[in-house]
């Protein structure tokens, strides 16, 4: 079945349709595949020399094995020459190795394990939570610490939400720093705008760190519930990120030629342009919104309905950003509605009340002030 | 377990391109960060997930990013010997800057190789390395409008 989206893809393998450049058909979207690493490079140098006139012209032609042109012996021949560097041309090999989603490492170097039969490979997927993990959320929990406690040192001993943070929980960078902020919570005068949080990524190194800035208001007023969702969300966004960043790196360096779905995808909507905000949303609407949801769940111990869990994990999807065009903003339109009418139905009602209840929530269904240190 | 295999087939199809690609132009930069001349002090180094990343402090690129070059963190190099060094033609900070700036904004036409040479005791070693591709800056946009009745 075909829907509208933003590249069409074959079992993993992008490209760009010509004419219908929204037209996606996702039935052999794979959620992993084969890619390009550990390429060793090679380059074959060719010489000539032409100044001695004892000797004839001469060329010179090896490939060494290595990616360093080094100069032939000035004897070869029997005469002595000087040899000038005309070509050398760049050849490579590469490690096939197999990238779960998420990735076990970032670009260029070391990828997944897994047994490469192209079907589920669900072990990959595991990542063992461990106490010593560096998500560095000190500056949340000096003045939240109730936020750390409760909601993110909480999903981090979920088996999906701890995939999603994988990446950034070594020593090393890329690093995930939460922390909070003041940020615009209703009012006339943000013009009725109620925002969760922000995730910024890193400009500096290769850019696939990311600093999540949870809203003040929100930790003061929302339910413990909409702060999880908001959490999830936000560190979607950090993880979408670090595969935008390394794919980027990779492709713009030639070191892939094929791709797993989520690096080529992303690295496809940035090549061409397309507002990050936009294919954010739509990667999260339509690969990962029943991840989110079942995390959520498992969060919370199933003390709410799927229906409001699926409501909490709507909040902000269907805003696109700035910078959209009318059709782009409609393409994630469609999608925020097929999430919607799926199962039990929600209406928009549904969600205004729901966001109403949910954002200045009652006092017990709060974030405690006390208690969490 | 990871299993890593050779692809002999797409090698063997490069190899076959390969008589038919064009020279690359190779650029060389000495980075000495034992040096203490200005230049040499304005990079910043780090690992950040498997690759080893350089950036030059300096807001040079499209939206303001720095030239930033890396390579995999496990790539070990080549040795190059202190003997072999005054053979290549290295350029300068400003040059290299330049030469970034031209590859990022894709003006120029034939491949493009860029190397790193830094000191490894007596000798030095020597990294070809990739360019980081400027990207815009970004902050996710994640709210509602709620009206009030």
């Amino acid at each position: 079945m075909e829907k509208f989206a933003i590249a069409l893809y074959t079992n993993g393998v992008r490209y760009a349709p010509s004419g219908a450049k929204l037209q996606i058909n996702t039935n052999g979207v794979k959620p992993s595949a084969w890619e390009e690493q550990n390429c060793r490079y090679y380059v074959t140098c060719t010489w000539i020399t032409e100044q001695n006139p004892s000797c004839s012209n001469t060329y010179y032609s090896s490939t060494d094995g290595n990616e360093w042109c080094y100069e032939p012996e000035s004897t070869i021949g029997g005469c002595y020459y000087y040899w000038r560097l005309v070509s050398s041309v760049f050849d490579r090999e590469c490690d096939m190795i197999w990238v779960p989603d998420p990735p076990d490492g970032g670009g260029g170097g070391d990828g997944g394990g897994g047994n490469g039969d192209g079907g589920s490979n669900t072990d990959d997927l595991t990542f063992e939570f461990d106490e010593t993990l560096k998500i560095r959320e000190d500056s949340l929990r000096k003045y939240y610490p109730c936020a750390t406690k409760l909601v993110i040192d909480s999903l981090l001993k979920i088996q999906d939400y701890a995939n999603l943070v994988q990446p950034f929980t070594t020593d090393l960078k890329p690093d995930l720093v939460w922390e909070s902020s003041a940020q615009p919570w209703g009012g006339s005068g943000n013009n009725g705008i109620y925002e969760l949080g922000v995730t910024t990524p890193s400009t500096l190194g290769i850019g696939s760190s990311a600093t999540i800035s949870l809203n003040t208001f929100m930790l003061q007023n929302s339910s413990q519930l909409l702060i999880a969702a908001a959490s999830i969300h936000e560190t979607m966004h950090a993880y979408i990120n670090f595969g935008v960043a390394n794919a980027e790196y990779n492709q713009s360096n030639g070191f892939m030629t094929t791709g797993s779905w989520l690096y080529g995808l992303d690295s496809w909507y940035n090549i061409h342009g397309l507002p990050t905000n936009f294919s954010n949303h739509y990667v999260m609407i339509d690969f990962y919104f029943d991840k989110a949801v079942s995390v959520l769940a498992e969060w919370d111990h199933n003390g709410h309905s799927l229906k409001e869990y699926r409501m909490a994990m709507l909040y902000g999807l269907n805003n696109p950003g700035t910078g959209v065009s009318t059709s782009q903003q409609n393409i994630l339109t469609a999608e925020y509605n097929r999430l919607l009418t799926r199962g039990d139905t929600i209406k928009i009602t549904d969600l205004n009340t729901f966001y109403g209840n949910h954002l200045n929530a009652a006092q017990t269904a709060k974030l405690p002030t006390t208690g969490c240190n | 377990m990871k299993k890593i295999f050779l692809f002999l087939m797409l090698f063997s199809a490069v190899n076959a391109v390969a008589q038919k690609a064009a020279k690359v132009d190779s650029a060389y930069y000495l980075l000495d960060t034992t040096c203490n001349s200005s230049y040499d002090n304005m990079w910043e180094t780090g690992i950040e997930g498997n690759l080893k990343y350089y950036s030059i402090l300096c807001p040079c690129l499209a939206y303001g990013t720095k030239p930033t070059f890396a390579y995999p963190k496990n790539d070990e190099g080549r040795i190059l010997s202190a003997e072999k060094l005054p053979s290549i033609k290295l350029i300068s900070l400003v040059n290299l800057i330049e030469k970034t700036k031209l590859i990022t904004n894709k003006k120029l036409s034939k491949p493009n190789a860029i190397f790193l040479i830094e000191p490894f005791g007596k000798d030095y070693v020597i990294h070809k390395v990739g360019i980081v591709p400027p990207r815009k800056p970004y902050k996710s946009v994640d709210y509602e409008i709620i009206k009030q009745n």
